[in-house]
């Protein structure tokens, strides 16, 4: 055992005398670069459409011999999150080639492409490159179109740098027919509606859904617009006759509009969908207790704060010409109190509802905020049936928003209850603005106070809500057509919110879009080139964005 | 004499090591052959209940007669012969009697099954429209199983021309998570109560009380169909139950759920 403990001081003693040793080393020295590829020719932003081959060939630096290089490319999600259809962590080795190309398998959504370029001679020193990468959903990010005759209907996608946050400069185009082109067939029914609903983690679970009248229409897969139900599928039980009118999504909260109803539904799980149930209904000691409701509503209101939480919706009621409160017990509300000065009561308008679209509302001291909504009345005939009456157009403006409670002066603690008579707080005079009475199509603007208005030919756009000017007269470019559907794009974030307006134009057979830059405060155009998309099929009744 | 312990302590361990890895023949139960009952949950068979409650009013479209089902389970082997289970009716816990309200299917154990449904076939009758008919029945020792688990060996059965308050109708005294009808449906369970359900949802029996999505479109719909009833009607003239009291559903889920 003694022995055995000498040889292991030994041996230590060696090895340290050994470390001390004087290293007079040979060694060839060389500078090592890994600056492989030239960074500068690669894409700084990559859109791969789902499913769409792809390649990508770098660029390599002068006097790189790429056949002594090693490749890895790997592709990872952007965000530390599971992909939401899989539940895994996305960090795949897509290739080991030199050149990138194959199908793009992988969900919508943003990814990174990483290249990592090795050189085995040299201790496999690697270049690294990270780009972003969009998946884009087959039915890609743009403007909705829905298209079509008396019968039948389709969806086109306006693609372009202003509504597409991620295609190249210098993309511009219509992907055209993508509802046929997924389904094999047209949307039956005349075109009512086009809506997105985003939802699920990462909006995964997003539909998009096509209305239609009489058939009703679909709710399809948001990526390639593959139906998942008809109309009837989204109620339980389907209602007794099909004749949608609106659908709105706010977070959660869905309403839909079918035949003067209201249909209220909460999404409360992160993916799937519960179907429309019963109508909502008026508690019966509410007189009348039935309600004829609009096309319009109003989701963009204070239902945050605890008193107002049950809130989902405001809607009119052209029966009793009244203004209700959608609650998430499917309950309709009523509004009661006095009305301001200078204002109107939201119980009981009297008026006629022409066309109603949430806008531009002016800042308040915090934690107050408003919510306007722009409401577009007319006095009414009492003759039977009720018609409204002509040059009475007026602007009534509901504020929708956190106010000040009036029974708790100086105690910002306190808010109105939503359903109060106090929110009616404005009415403007239009009635005296030029052509207001043949008025069709209508837009509020989101950034400024901007109301445009359009006849079959001619737009008109009011920054007062009293006196008008004449924005644009198509019959000068575009004889032979009638304006069948107007819209301000709105998104919220996006850079191009509130700052454009699209009007379509049909010549009986045909469609065009118009794309015009907007200053989003005042509504003037921008000078910027306006843009007409054309030889879209049969005429443009509706339009809405899709995010992704 | 160190090296020695050593030596012989690996030794030990190497012949334990090796001793482990021997194939041991197990003994298989071989016990006495016994039975026991389980009344399957209505909605997850997986799921066990203490009785059977069964309304011929929930069934609109049984004329004579329907069949309730409940499993015989055994312990022990499977064997390659048939072999009869010993079915006892309770005559003192039970006003139902054989062969006239109900009949009792196959009570043989088939060979190699460790399980069987056992089918009770109940008569509908026009004459006892009002009356619950009770039926307990009970494992008996014979010459083929003895008695299975204690608390399993007897099954009861509930029928009537009435709607039967289901078990889970109130909340559970004990698990207050328990899915019950009254978070939905309300409270007192009553004939008038039931039917008004019923005809409101255009269904014939009552729902799985744990699909709360379901619940909560029934719930939304009772509350309508309830306030069109009873609009322009005196408190004192809304729907009543049969005991004379105003029936009210409440609203169920939370904020969101509708």
């Amino acid at each position: 055992m003694k022995k055995f403990k000498s040889i292991i001081v030994l041996g230590a003693a060696a090895l340290a005398f050994a470390g001390c040793y004087k290293d007079n080393g040979n060694y060839t020295y060389k500078n090592l670069s890994n600056a492989f590829v030239d960074t500068s020719k690669f894409s700084g932003q990559m859109v791969i459409r789902q499913n769409d081959p792809y390649t990508v060939t770098p660029v390599f630096v002068n006097g790189v011999d790429p056949s002594k290089l090693t490749y890895e490319w790997r592709l990872t999600k952007v965000e530390s999150t599971p992909d939401p259809f899989t539940g895994k962590f996305t960090d795949t080795v897509l290739s080991t080639k030199q050149n990138l190309s194959g199908n793009m398998y992988f969900s919508p959504g943003n990814y990174m492409l990483r290249l990592h370029v090795f050189d085995p001679a040299n201790g496999n020193v690697a270049q690294v490159i990270n780009r972003p990468l969009a998946v884009s959903s087959f039915a890609m990010q743009g403007l909705m179109l829905l298209h079509g005759d008396a019968t039948s209907c389709d969806v086109s996608i306006i693609v372009n740098t202003k509504v597409n946050t991620l295609v190249p400069t210098g993309t511009d185009s219509i992907q055209r027919n993508v509802f046929s082109i997924t389904n094999g067939k047209k949307i039956e029914g005349e075109a009512r509606s086009v809506n997105f609903n985003n939802h699920g983690s990462s909006g995964a679970d997003s539909k998009v859904y096509v209305f239609t009248y009489p058939n009703g229409g679909y709710r399809t897969d948001f990526g390639t617009l593959k139906t998942l139900s008809d109309y009837n599928g989204l109620f339980s039980p389907a209602p007794s006759s099909n004749n949608f009118t609106a659908y709105g999504v706010s977070g959660a909260n869905e309403v839909l509009i079918n035949n003067g109803g209201l249909y209220y539904q909460g999404q409360i799980q992160p993916a799937g969908f519960i179907p429309f149930g019963v109508q909502s209904f008026l508690a019966n000691s509410v007189s009348p207790g039935n309600y004829v409701a609009t096309p319009y509503y109003a989701m963009d209101i204070d239902n945050v704060t605890a008193s107002n939480a049950p809130n989902a919706a405001i809607f009119y009621d052209q029966n009793a010409r009244r203004f209700l409160a959608a609650k998430n017990d499917k309950t309709v509300g009523t509004f009661t109190g006095t009305a301001p000065t200078g204002g109107f009561s939201l119980s009981a308008p009297g008026k006629w509802m022409v066309y109603a679209e949430q806008g531009f509302s002016p800042g308040r001291l915090s934690p107050y905020f408003s919510k306007y909504w722009y409401c577009v009345m007319q006095d009414v005939n009492f003759t039977n049936p009720v018609s409204p009456k002509a040059g009475t157009r007026r602007v009534h403006i509901v504020d929708l928003g956190r106010l000040p409670d009036p029974a708790y002066p100086g105690d910002n603690t306190k808010n109105l209850i939503l359903t109060s008579n106090q929110r009616g707080i404005i009415i403007d005079t239009i009635s005296n603005a030029t052509d207001i009475d043949a008025a069709k199509y209508f837009s509020f603007g989101n950034r400024g106070p901007i109301m445009f208005y359009a006849t079959d030919t001619k737009i008109y756009v009011s920054n007062n809500y009293i006196t008008s000017n004449l924005y644009y007269d198509i019959s000068t470019t575009y004889a032979g057509n009638v304006i069948t559907c107007m819209q301000i794009f709105k998104s919220n974030g996006h850079p191009s919110d509130g700052q454009i307006l699209y009007v379509a134009l049909y010549d009986g057979t045909k469609s065009t879009l118009l794309q015009i830059p907007i200053n989003g405060i005042t509504g003037a155009m921008t000078g910027e080139p306006m843009k007409a998309y054309t030889n879209i099929s049969g005429k443009i009744s509706a339009m809405n964005y899709k995010p992704f | 004499m160190k090296a020695l312990i050593y030596i012989a302590g690996a030794f030990i361990a190497g012949m334990s090591l090796l001793t482990a890895c021997k194939k041991s023949s197990i003994d298989s139960y071989q016990q006495d052959a016994r039975v026991y009952f389980r009344i399957p949950g209505e909605f997850d068979s997986k799921q066990s209940r203490d009785s059977l409650i069964y309304s011929f009013p929930f069934h609109p479209n049984v004329t004579t007669q329907d069949t309730l089902w409940f499993e015989a389970n055994i312990m022990g082997n499977a064997t390659s012969t048939d072999r009869e289970i010993g079915i006892n009716v309770i005559t003192d816990s039970s006003n139902a009697v054989e062969n006239v309200d109900f009949k009792i299917g196959s009570k043989i154990m088939p060979a190699g099954a460790f399980k069987i449904n056992i089918p009770i076939v109940i008569y509908k009758k026009a004459v006892v429209k009002d009356s619950v008919l009770r039926l307990q029945l009970a494992v008996t020792e014979n010459s083929d199983f003895k008695l299975g688990y204690t608390g399993k060996t007897k099954a009861i059965f509930l029928w009537g021309y009435k709607f039967l308050r289901p078990d889970n109708w109130e909340p559970s005294t004990t698990d207050a998570s328990k899915p019950n009808y009254a978070a939905a449906f309300g409270s007192p369970f009553s004939q008038v109560r039931t039917k008004f359900i019923l005809d409101s949802c255009h269904i014939t029996n009552l729902p799985d009380p744990s699909n709360r999505i379901i619940m909560e479109n029934y719930n939304s719909t009772i509350r309508s169909a309830l306030n069109n009833y009873n609009r322009g009607k005196t408190f004192t003239l809304q729907l009543k139950d049969e005991n004379g009291v105003n029936i009210f559903f409440p609203t169920f889920g939370g904020p969101g759920l509708g």
